[in-house]
């Protein structure tokens, strides 16, 4: 993978995440305080993010077929693809507990509950990012 | 433990022998840009992998695969004249 591709990957990883990250920030934080933040402002805001976040998804996970990447049987990947993968799934899992410890223990010292969206975004974070590091790292699969 | 590098003649052997990486790969059993790693030696095969090729190019291990860097073909046949 050239130098240009994997800073472009990588620039479409990153954006992807970000607009989840603005997604979350809009739903859990800025709602919570809607007399700071004009509503409509927000709402634009976020509808703007969820459709980017749809949109390159689906260009980057989804097109390219990455997110199989944690489903698919053993059995079709060789010793070097194997080797990268469970790497990959290695550090996706140590990021994802750490991650997801520290959001549930914040959640419990603000006394906060957590709402459908959030989970729901932290299963689409667990599914693809095995599929992100690997990229990330420029490997071929 | 970090394994070291393992030199290997795949690609000028591959290249000898008029196949593609995509048909090697298929003689191997593993994907064609595996084939590319370990050509670049930025990866290195398993013992039953390296077999397959030994198998494939007709040659020993040690003509195939080595732990030092091994000398251009042209050079082994100078020094075996």
């Amino acid at each position: 993978m050239s130098t240009k591709e994997l800073i472009r990957v990588r620039l479409g990883i990153g954006l992807n995440y970000l607009s989840v990250l603005l997604i979350l920030v809009i739903m859990e934080y800025v709602n919570r305080f809607e007399n700071i933040f004009n509503p409509r402002f927000t709402g634009i805001i976020s509808l703007f993010a969820l459709v980017y976040w749809i949109i390159s998804s689906y260009k980057i996970y989804w097109k390219t077929k990455w997110w199989k990447y944690v489903h698919q049987n053993v059995d079709k990947f060789d010793e070097r693809e194997l080797k990268f993968v469970g790497e990959a799934m290695r550090l996706s899992y140590s990021f994802f507990v750490v991650v997801l410890a520290s959001i549930l223990l914040i959640y419990s010292l603000a006394d906060w509950s957590l709402n459908g969206l959030f989970v729901a975004l932290l299963i689409y974070f667990a599914h693809v990012l095995p599929a992100s590091i690997l990229k990330w790292q420029g490997y071929q699969i | 433990m970090e394994s070291r590098k393992i030199y290997n003649r795949i690609a000028i052997l591959r290249l000898e022998m008029g196949i593609s990486r995509k048909e090697l790969a298929e003689k191997v059993g593993v994907n064609f840009q595996t084939i590319g790693y370990i050509e670049r030696e930025e990866y290195n095969p398993s013992l039953d992998l390296a077999f397959r090729f030994c198998d494939v190019f007709h040659q020993p291990i040690e003509f195939v695969f080595s732990t030092s860097p091994q000398k251009p073909l042209s050079q082994l046949i100078q020094e075996n004249k």
